[in-house]
């Protein structure tokens, strides 16, 4: 019995150790990476272990790409870094690791035979409250439509491959202010 | 049990044995009844109000507390997986012998580990891939059957890891689908034979047989065996039915037999068709070699099964337990034989004639052992392999309707004819 014990006790800890770890890389990243604005574009969701959640879709995420190599490789290293209007641009894409703090592991999924490589970034949920959730899902929406002016972007860190969502804006004020400010009732 | 009260009266009534003593051993086994039915009824409800709590606290975290900030929501995060620990390890100092505490400590554990990963990735806005996140969760809730000694986990691991591969099973990368569902079984394996060890044929045990061979067919489904599938599920259903024989004779209707004889019968009615056999030539190359293994390996140990039981002289229907042979024979002469339409041809046929023994075999040996069951399972082999035969070719409406109307008797006319002889042999 004290063997079972003592191999539970063990158990619990390395099931702690995951989210424990989680929690830490993360911090780590919002607290010294360096940070990028990521450009959004227009896409509610629900996810059922996390809720509600406000799906971005990133300017950057696609790209132009003539070769043929990577298409089949699940996994890309995109190396990020920053454009003249101050936002995150993909500088390049690799299937081999690349280490740095402008650095991180995206989800590839391109077609085929596509032209442009379709990258699913690691930061593309936002999660919220789930009352608000669909406000601000309402508010990202009316900013990116075509005809607006307001910019969206999202504040994502960076450290050593590891990226960190790290907030949300709309015309310059992070979200939970912007709705603060401009309620938003979903129509 | 209670048919042992009853017997007891008529025992006493007939002066077999003394009033006293009736009184004694009708005691003895009331209380014993009592006892299994309300162990059975606390063990169900203690992991229904586990499963229950798990799911509502997974719903209250889906609220996401914005307004507590981060570090608070960091702390509360680890809170599930904490206080299902502490029941847990509550549980085997102090109530270790009690099934009922241990099967919901342990859902509790499952849930909590789920909920501790999802509040962290809603904290901190992780959007991975659930089969990473299941990934993840199932190597933690592994060993939780084992130390708890659980079933209900296990049962939850077996479903979880046929989820995992499901949603891990992507056929444009690299068409491999998800082998690493076999890395994962083998993990609750040596969960499943203590268990048959323990209480061969007691009900968990027969609930973890269903859950693992529903789990195994979905894994090997997901494993992507390419134009192997026909070795490969012929190979695990053969499997299925002779565990199920050579392990649980007593059990006509072990989950594992039952589950490899409707397997048995499914195959073989729709390997009739011609166009469920590859077209064209394979291409070996594109084949992984976990699909490889598990095609070769199935039958092979199917055969080895069968040659086991015919020496140990059990009892099994030899015509489901053919079945991996018949598929590897005919597999083996479609691949190398002629080209074309005829070489299929000659393979449904030979599928036709398998069924039709196999349907008649089992509909006889029905009759044979007064089973309902296996006299209409294989007389449904039969009305598929006929309604199949109808969707391939056309017959006329008379012709089809006469052939109903026949098979609509033969069904009633054995059922009538055994419920009759059934009755005549009781009296």
């Amino acid at each position: 019995m004290n063997i079972r014990l003592t191999l539970l006790i063990l158990v619990g800890l390395v099931q702690l150790a995951v989210p424990g770890w989680m929690i830490f890389e993360q911090e780590q990243t919002l607290r010294l990476g360096t940070e990028y604005k990521f450009q959004t574009e227009p896409v509610d969701p629900y996810d059922l272990f996390r809720g509600r959640y406000v799906a971005l879709r990133f300017k950057a995420a696609d790209v132009d790409y003539k070769g043929s190599d990577l298409l089949n490789v699940s996994k890309v290293y995109v190396v990020i870094r920053n454009n003249a209007d101050g936002f995150a641009e993909v500088e390049r894409i690799s299937s081999k690791p690349v280490s740095g703090d402008n650095v991180f592991l995206a989800i590839n999924r391109s077609g085929w035979r596509s032209k442009t490589l379709c990258l699913e970034f690691p930061f593309d949920s936002y999660y919220m409250e789930e009352t608000q959730a669909p406000q601000a899902e309402q508010a990202y929406r009316d900013a990116n439509r075509r005809d607006s002016k307001q910019q969206t972007w999202a504040v994502v860190r960076l450290r050593n491959g590891k990226a960190a969502l790290a907030d949300l804006f709309i015309d310059g004020q992070p979200i939970r202010d912007y709705l603060r400010d401009h309620p938003h009732p979903k129509k | 049990m209670r048919w042992i009260v009853e017997e007891v009266d008529d025992l006493v009534a007939s002066g077999v044995i003394s009033a006293e003593s009736g009184a004694a051993l009708r005691r003895h086994y009331e209380t014993k009844i009592e006892q299994k039915d309300s162990g059975g009824r606390v063990v169900l409800l203690s992991v229904l109000g586990a499963t229950l709590i798990g799911a509502g606290i997974i719903l209250i975290i889906a609220h996401n507390w914005d307004n507590l900030g981060r570090p608070a929501r960091t702390a509360l995060s680890l809170l599930p997986l904490l206080a299902s620990l502490a029941i847990s390890l509550w549980t085997l100092l102090r109530r270790a012998g009690s099934t009922a505490w241990r099967e919901g400590a342990g859902v509790a554990q499952c849930a909590g580990v789920a909920a501790s990963i999802a509040l962290v990735s809603q904290t901190y806005h992780i959007s991975g891939e659930l089969s990473d996140f299941l990934c993840t969760w199932l190597i933690l809730t592994l060993p939780i059957p084992y130390l708890l000694r659980a079933v209900v986990p296990a049962l939850i691991y077996l479903a979880g890891i046929a989820v995992w591969a499901g949603t891990s099973f992507d056929l444009y990368q690299g068409n491999q689908g998800a082998p690493g569902y076999w890395l994962f079984l083998a993990g609750i394996l040596p969960f499943y034979g203590m268990a048959v060890r323990r209480d061969r044929l007691g009900k968990w045990t027969a609930w973890l047989s269903a859950v693992l061979g529903l789990s195994m067919a979905f894994g090997l489904g997901f494993t992507n065996l390419r134009e192997l599938w026909i070795p490969g599920f012929s190979g695990l259903f053969g499997v299925y039915y002779l565990v199920g024989a050579l392990a649980f004779p007593e059990h006509r209707y072990n989950p594992l037999r039952v589950l490899g004889a409707l397997g048995a019968g499914y195959l073989s009615v729709m390997l009739t068709f011609k166009d469920v056999w590859p077209h064209g030539t394979i291409v070996w190359s594109d084949i992984h070699w976990p699909a490889y293994v598990l095609a070769v390996g199935l039958p092979c140990a199917s055969i080895a099964l069968l040659v086991w039981a015919l020496r140990r002289k059990v009892d099994f229907n030899r015509f489901v337990s053919a079945l991996p042979i018949v598929a590897l024979l005919a597999f083996g002469m479609g691949m190398t034989g002629g080209k074309g339409l005829d070489a299929k041809l000659i393979l449904t046929l030979a599928f036709t004639l398998y069924a039709f023994a196999l349907a008649l075999g089992t509909a006889f040996r029905g009759l044979q052992q007064r089973a309902f069951a296996t006299l209409n399972g294989g007389l449904l082999i039969l009305v598929a392999l006929i309604i199949a035969r109808f969707v391939d070719n056309e017959f006329s409406i008379v012709a089809r309707g006469i052939a109903f109307v026949l098979l609509g008797c033969l069904m009633l006319g054995a059922n009538f004819w055994m419920l009759k002889t059934k009755r005549e042999g009781n009296a």
